[in-house]
C-alpha cells in the first residue's frame, strides 16, 4: 500500500570534486542510511520503463489532461484573461529543435557524428558515400557547415584552447523557422577519454570564473586533443524576450542537460574507442579508430591525419542514449515555457481558500471511512460559513505545517541551491480539479507575498498573519473551547533570511519583517493526536510550551494515516494566532487514511466508482455524486428541500466545478477551435457559455483591502479584478517602463551638460570624477525603476500531465515511474549542488493504489 | 559543512568598448570596471598610457583641463577652483556643455594650476556606494588576460548572422560575455568601416544569462544613438567639404589614418558619456 504522505530524502551528495577522472553519475551516489524519511520501496528501484517514454518525437509529446476553469485559472494565475501565454510557444515548433554532434577533423573539416534532423535511423542513409545520401530539409534546418562555422568559428580559426566553452549564436532565419538560437557547447578529448576540472590560469581573487556548473571537461593532455562540438538548435520568437524566456531564463538548466549530453558523448567515445598501433590501418572505414597515445608521434600533420578519420560520420546516430538526452532536453524546455506558473493572490481572510479548503476536506471525508452518518448533521448546520468537514482540515493543517519549514526551498530554487538545499512538493492525484484546489491553498499559503505587496490601507492584523476568518455566525461552542487550549507555537522561518542575497531574477521589493507572515497555527495540546513522538524537535526553537517543529522536523518513520478526530473547521478558521502540531498519525482507522482518498469521485478514473462501499449507498451519496459530476443542474435549494435529510455538500462545495464542466486538455497547448479551451480565451471568461458551468460561477472575493503587485507597477482593477500582465513564466509589468528609462537616459547622457571635477592623487595620478545623474523617471526614483525588472515567477505550476523536476511544486497523476523520476531527480538535484548537499521531496498522494 | 550555510558571491561585471585597429588588430580602448566602496579606488586607476604607445584609435582620450582639447572658456574658466580635500589630493571642478568642443578655441586660457593628465574617470553609483571608474586597461592582471582573450575571439574567431544580435560566450578560463558589435562608417578607414564591440564581461555564467535583456536593451541602445550621431556628423562633414577648396578631390583625404572615436563622433567628451552609459548599465546589474 501507498504511503499517503511520504517524504523522500536523498542522501547528501557525496561526491569528491575529483581533480581527474569523470565525474560519477548521479546514480552511482550511494544511499545514506539516516533517511530522515521512508523511501518507498518503489522509489529504489531503477525504473526500466522510463527510458521507453522518451523515445517518441518531441513533436509528439504525450496527451496531458487538466482541468481549469475560469474561475480557477483566475485563481491560480492571477489572470483574468485566460490561461498565460509565453511569448512564444515553443510546443507549437517541436520539430525544429535540433542537436548535432561535430569534431573537429581538421581546419575546413568537420564531421558530423550526431544529427537529430535525420532521425535514428539516418545513420546508415546518410554516410558520405551511401546511394541514399538524405538531403536536409533546408528550409527547416541549417546546412552542417554553416553551423560547424558558428560552433568552431570564423574560418575555421582555432586557438589553443582546451576549455569547455559555452556560446550562444543567433542563427540566419529559415523558411519555415524565422527565427533560432544555437547554443554551442565545446570541449576537448585526448586518447585517454580522462577529464579533468582544469586549473583556471585567469582566476585571482577579483576575478574567478564560474561556470553553472562546475564539471570535469578539461582534458588530461590538452596539447594532444581534438575539439567535440555539440550544437544544439532551438528555434525562438522574433521578440528578444522570447529568447529571455525560453534560453536565458532557463539557462542554468539549459546548460545542466547539455553537459549531460557531453558525459553522454564522453562515454560512448570512449567505450567505442580502439587504440590503433598501427597508423597504415587507419583508412579502414569498417572500424573505430583513435589517436597514437604517444604524444611525440602525434604532431603536426601527422596528428591531423589521425584526426580526421577518428571516428566515422554518423558514428553516434543510432544511439539511444544521445537521443533520449536529446528529448529530455526539448520536454525540459518545453516545460519551462510553456507551463505557466502559478501566481495567487491569497489573502488573509481569504473567503476562497476557506470555501477550497472545504471542498477539498469534502473530498477527503469522502473518501475517508470516517465519514460516517454522525458527522453529516454538522456541515449543514453551518452552512453558511462554507465549512464542511471537520477531520480532513486537518490533513490541510497537517500539510501545510509540514510544508511551512520548507517554504523557502520551494519558492526560491535559486537561493536554496546556494543553500545547498533543494525541495518538491508532488501532489500524485488522478482528480486534476482537486489537486489544484490544494494546490491553490498550499501555494498561497506558503507565500506569494514577495509578489503581492499589499497596500497600506490594509488592515494591520491582516499583514501579520494568515488569517481563515470564519463568519460570526458560524462561530461555535466548539471554536471557544479550542481558544482555552494550550496552544504550540511552530517557529516558521521568515521570508528572507539574513545574508541572503536577493535573486536577480525576481523582483527587489524589500521584504521588511513585518511583511513576513509568520504563519501560526493552533491546535488543542489535549488532542489525542498529538503527541511529542511525532516529531523530532532538533534544531527548533522553543517558543512556550508545547511541540515545536522546527526546520529539521522529522515525520514519522513510516507515515501512517491521518487521524479522524483532527482540529475542526474552528481549528483552521482560529489560526490566528495560533499553532498546531502534526497529529500523531494512527493506524486504527483503516479508512483514515488518504490511501483510500481515490480520484473515483468525478475523476477521470472511474474504475473505482463502482466498487463503492456500502456506506455510501446508504447515504446516497451515489445519487449526489452523479448529481455533481453532471455539473450540479439542479439548485441548491432545490435539493435541500426535496429530501432535508440527505446529504449534501453545503456552499462551498456548490462552487466546486463539476468534471462534466472541466478541460480535459491542457490550456496552454495548442488551441483547438471548438473546444472548451479556446473559450476561455476569447470573452469573458467568468461567464462561460457552458452549460454545465452555469451553476459555476465564480467571482473573485471581495478584497477587504486594495492589493496592488510589485509596488503599484500593476493596475488594479477596482472591480476585484486582477489584471497582471505576465506570460506563463513572469510578471512583465516593469520591463516597459525600464526600457523607457534607458531610452531616456542613453539621449540623456549622450546631450546633457557634464559636471566634471579632477581629482590628483598625489604626483602621479589623476582621475576625472563625473557627477551626472540620470534624468529622474517621472513618479519613481531612479533606484526604484532600475531596480525593477521583470519578476520571474518561482517553479510552482498546477496540474501536469506527468512528474517534471523542473518544478518545486506541481500535481500529476499516478504513472507507474513516477516514483523511479523523483528518485532519479532528486539524485541529480545532490548530483548539482554538490558535497553536503540535500534533496527533500514531499509526495502527497490523493490517489488510491490498488 | 551545514546545508545552510548561505555562500554570498558577489556580481563582478566589466563594460568594454573594443575596437579592430587596422594597425594593431583586437585592441581595448576603455573598460568600466564596479569598485566597491571597501577598496580603494585609487588602485583602480592605473597610469595614462603616454601620447605615441597607442595611435589614435586604439587611444581612451580623457579630456584634461590643460589641454588643448580641455581648455575651458574664460567663463568656465573662472570657475576653476583648487579645493584639497586631502594631503595629497586636490580637485578642480568645472562644467560643461554640449557645446563645449566647439567652445574650446575661442578665448582659450591654459589652467594656471599644474595637473596630471587624467588616467581614469570616475562616477560614484546613483543606487548604492561603489563607484564605477573607467580605464583603458584594468589594473588587475587577471582581468587584462582575460579581456584580452574575450576581445580576439570577438574579432577573429566568433561570427554572426546578423550584427545587430548579440553574442554569447565563455569559459571558465576567461569569464563569461555578451557581445554587441557595431560598425561605423569613416571613409578615412580601410573598407571605409571602423568596427567595434561593446562587450559585457561576467565571472559568473548564470549572471550574464539571467541579465541578458537588461544587458541587450542597454547596449542595443547605446549603438543606435551612437551610429545615428556618427552618421549625421559624416553627413555634416561630407557637406563642409563639398565646400571646401582645400580637400576638394584631393586624394589624401581619403587615405586610410587612425581616428579616434571622439573625433568621429565630434565630441571630446565622448568617451565620460560612453562611461555614463557604461556606469547606467551596471547600475542596473547590480
Amino acid at each position: 500500500m501507498l504511503e499517503d504522505l511520504f517524504g523522500i530524502k536523498a542522501p547528501s551528495g557525496g561526491q569528491n570534486s575529483t581533480t581527474k577522472g569523470i565525474e560519477p553519475h548521479p546514480r552511482n551516489i550511494s544511499h545514506s542510511p539516516d533517511h530522515k524519511f521512508n523511501v518507498h520501496s518503489r522509489c529504489q528501484t531503477p525504473s526500466t520503463s522510463s527510458h521507453s517514454s522518451c523515445c517518441s518525437s518531441p513533436g509528439h509529446s504525450h496527451v496531458c489532461r487538466h482541468a481549469t476553469l475560469p474561475a480557477t485559472i483566475s485563481s491560480l494565475y492571477s489572470s483574468d484573461l485566460g490561461i498565460p501565454q509565453p511569448t512564444f510557444k515553443v510546443s507549437d515548433k517541436m520539430h525544429c529543435f535540433r542537436l548535432v554532434v561535430l569534431q573537429d577533423a581538421g581546419i575546413r573539416k568537420k564531421q558530423t557524428l550526431f544529427d537529430s534532423a535525420l532521425g535514428i535511423t539516418g545513420a546508415a542513409q546518410n554516410r558520405p558515400n551511401s546511394s541514399m545520401y538524405q538531403k536536409l530539409n533546408k528550409s527547416l534546418y541549417h546546412s552542417m557547415n554553416e553551423l560547424s562555422t558558428y560552433m568552431f568559428g570564423y574560418y575555421g580559426i582555432l586557438m589553443s584552447e582546451a576549455y569547455g566553452v559555452t556560446k550562444m549564436h543567433y542563427l540566419p532565419g529559415l523558411p519555415s523557422m524565422p527565427h533560432s538560437i544555437l547554443v554551442t557547447r565545446m570541449f576537448s578529448l585526448d586518447s585517454t577519454f580522462e577529464t579533468t576540472i582544469p586549473h583556471n590560469d585567469h582566476a585571482a581573487s577579483d576575478w574567478d570564473p564560474t561556470p553553472c556548473e562546475n564539471s570535469a571537461d578539461y582534458p588530461s593532455n590538452a596539447n594532444n586533443s581534438t575539439r567535440f562540438g555539440i550544437g544544439f538548435v532551438i528555434p525562438a520568437g522574433n521578440d528578444f524576450r522570447s529568447v529571455e524566456e525560453e534560453i536565458t531564463d532557463n539557462w542554468k538548466e539549459i546548460s545542466h542537460h547539455i553537459i549531460l549530453v557531453q558525459k553522454a558523448i564522453i562515454k560512448l567515445l570512449k567505450k567505442n574507442y580502439k587504440p590503433q598501433t598501427n597508423r597504415n590501418h587507419r583508412t579502414s572505414k569498417n572500424a573505430v579508430y583513435g589517436y597514437n597515445s604517444c604524444p611525440t608521434v602525434a604532431a603536426g600533420n601527422t596528428l591531423m591525419t589521425s584526426r580526421l578519420s577518428a571516428f566515422p560520420p554518423y558514428f553516434l546516430q543510432s544511439n539511444f542514449e544521445l537521443n533520449h538526452q536529446f528529448h529530455s532536453l526539448v520536454r525540459c524546455i518545453q516545460h519551462l515555457v510553456d507551463v505557466p506558473r502559478l501566481l495567487i493572490d491569497l489573502k488573509e481572510s481569504d473567503q476562497e481558500l476557506i470555501e477550497w479548503s472545504s471542498t477539498v476536506a469534502s473530498w477527503l471525508e469522502l473518501k475517508d471511512g470516517s465519514f460516517t452518518a454522525s458527522d453529516f448533521p454538522w456541515p449543514f448546520e453551518d452552512r453558511t460559513s462554507g465549512l464542511t468537514s471537520r477531520s480532513h482540515l486537518k490533513f490541510l493543517a497537517s500539510l501545510i505545517a509540514v510544508l511551512l519549514p520548507e517554504r523557502d526551498s520551494i519558492f526560491r530554487t535559486a537561493a536554496s541551491r546556494k543553500m545547498k538545499k533543494s525541495c518538491r512538493v508532488v501532489i500524485v492525484t488522478g482528480n486534476p480539479m482537486v489537486s489544484e484546489k490544494l494546490i491553490f491553498i498550499i501555494a498561497g499559503l506558503l507565500g506569494y507575498q514577495r509578489y503581492i505587496v499589499h497596500s497600506k490601507d490594509m488592515p494591520t492584523e491582516s499583514t501579520e498573519s494568515i488569517k481563515a476568518v470564519r463568519p460570526s455566525s458560524g462561530s461555535s461552542s466548539s471554536s471557544s473551547s479550542i481558544s482555552e487550549e494550550t496552544t504550540h507555537h511552530i517557529p516558521v522561518p521568515s521570508e528572507r533570511k539574513v545574508g541572503l542575497p536577493e535573486p536577480k531574477t525576481g523582483l527587489s521589493v524589500s521584504f521588511t519583517h513585518d511583511k513576513v507572515m509568520p504563519i501560526s497555527i493552533c491546535s488543542k495540546a489535549s488532542l489525542s493526536g498529538i503527541s511529542s513522538e511525532s516529531s523530532t524537535p532538533s534544531e527548533s526553537s522553543s517558543v512556550g510550551s508545547g511541540i515545536i517543529i522546527g526546520k529539521s522536523f522529522q515525520p514519522p518513520s513510516r507515515v501512517l494515516p491521518l487521524i479522524s478526530n483532527s482540529p475542526t473547521v474552528n481549528a483552521l478558521s482560529t489560526v490566528t494566532a495560533k499553532r498546531i502540531s502534526i497529529p500523531r498519525l494512527r493506524r486504527e482507522s483503516s479508512y483514515a487514511s488518504l490511501q483510500n482518498i481515490s480520484s473515483s469521485y468525478g475523476g477521470p478514473h472511474q474504475s473505482t466508482y463502482g466498487s463503492s462501499s456500502s456506506w455510501r449507498s446508504a447515504l446516497n451519496f451515489g445519487s449526489f455524486m452523479e448529481h455533481w459530476k453532471l455539473g450540479g443542474t439542479k439548485s441548491r435549494t432545490t435539493s435541500v428541500t426535496s429530501s432535508p435529510s440527505r446529504p449534501e455538500f453545503p456552499l462551498g462545495n456548490d462552487r466546486t466545478p463539476s468534471p462534466m464542466a472541466e478541460y480535459n486538455e491542457f490550456p496552454w497547448r495548442s488551441n483547438v477551435p471548438g473546444t472548451p479551451l479556446s473559450r476561455t480565451h476569447t470573452g469573458n471568461n467568468s461567464s462561460s457559455s457552458s452549460p454545465h458551468s452555469s451553476g459555476l460561477l465564480f467571482e473573485r472575493p471581495k478584497f477587504k483591502g486594495s492589493s496592488v503587485f510589485n509596488k503599484s507597477l500593476y493596475p488594479y482593477d477596482s472591480r476585484h479584478k486582477i489584471h497582471v500582465p505576465r506570460t506563463t513564466t513572469k510578471l512583465t509589468g516593469p520591463s516597459g517602463r525600464q526600457l523607457k528609462f534607458v531610452r531616456k537616459s542613453v539621449s540623456a547622457i549622450l546631450s546633457d551638460d557634464l559636471s566634471l571635477e579632477y581629482e590628483t592623487v598625489g604626483d602621479r595620478l589623476s582621475v576625472l570624477i563625473v557627477n551626472n545623474p540620470v534624468p529622474a523617471d517621472p513618479g519613481a526614483s531612479n533606484a526604484d525603476v532600475i531596480s525593477n525588472k521583470d519578476a520571474k515567477l518561482p517553479p510552482l505550476v498546477g496540474y501536469i500531465d506527468r512528474y517534471a523536476p523542473e518544478f518545486t511544486l506541481m500535481s500529476c497523476p499516478q504513472t507507474p515511474n513516477v516514483n523511479n523520476s523523483i528518485t532519479e531527480s532528486m539524485y541529480d538535484d545532490v548530483y548539482q549542488m554538490g558535497h553536503g548537499s540535500q534533496s527533500h521531496t514531499y509526495v502527497v498522494n490523493l490517489r488510491k493504489e490498488r | 559543512m551545514s546545508a545552510e550555510v548561505i555562500t554570498i558571491i558577489l556580481m563582478t561585471f566589466i563594460i568594454t568598448l573594443a575596437h579592430f585597429c587596422e594597425v594593431h588588430g583586437p585592441s581595448m580602448i576603455m573598460c568600466t570596471q564596479v569598485v566597491s566602496s571597501q577598496d580603494v579606488p585609487h588602485d583602480h586607476y592605473g597610469s595614462k598610457i603616454s601620447a605615441g604607445q597607442l595611435c589614435e584609435s586604439c587611444q581612451l582620450s580623457i579630456p584634461s583641463n590643460f589641454t588643448k582639447e580641455a581648455r575651458v572658456t574664460g567663463k568656465q574658466n573662472s570657475e576653476l577652483t583648487l579645493r584639497p580635500s586631502s594631503p595629497q589630493t586636490s580637485k578642480t571642478s568645472l562644467s560643461t556643455g554640449s557645446e563645449s568642443s566647439k567652445d574650446m578655441e575661442q578665448g582659450a586660457d591654459t589652467s594656471r594650476i599644474k595637473l596630471i593628465e587624467p588616467s581614469a574617470i570616475q562616477t560614484k553609483s546613483m543606487t548604492s556606494d561603489c563607484i564605477f571608474i573607467s580605464t583603458q586597461f584594468p589594473t588587475s592582471q587577471a582581468r587584462y588576460s582575460s579581456l584580452r582573450h574575450i576581445i580576439m575571439r570577438v574579432f577573429t574567431i566568433e561570427t554572426s548572422s546578423d550584427i545587430d544580435k548579440p553574442l554569447l560566450f565563455g569559459d571558465r578560463n576567461t569569464g563569461y560575455s555578451m557581445t554587441l558589435l557595431f560598425k561605423l562608417y569613416d571613409k578615412t578607414a580601410r573598407g571605409s568601416e571602423r568596427k567595434y564591440a561593446l562587450i559585457v564581461t561576467s565571472d559568473k555564467e548564470e549572471e550574464i544569462f539571467q541579465n541578458y535583456s537588461i544587458i541587450l536593451v542597454n547596449l542595443t541602445e547605446i549603438v543606435k544613438k551612437i551610429s545615428k550621431r556618427a552618421v549625421c556628423n559624416d553627413e555634416r562633414r561630407a557637406r563642409m567639404d563639398a565646400n571646401s577648396n582645400e580637400i576638394y578631390l584631393r586624394r589624401s583625404t581619403n587615405v586610410p589614418k587612425p581616428k579616434g572615436l571622439a573625433i568621429i563622433m565630434d565630441d571630446a567628451y565622448f568617451f565620460v558619456r560612453l562611461h555614463l552609459l557604461f556606469s547606467l548599465l551596471l547600475d542596473q546589474l547590480k
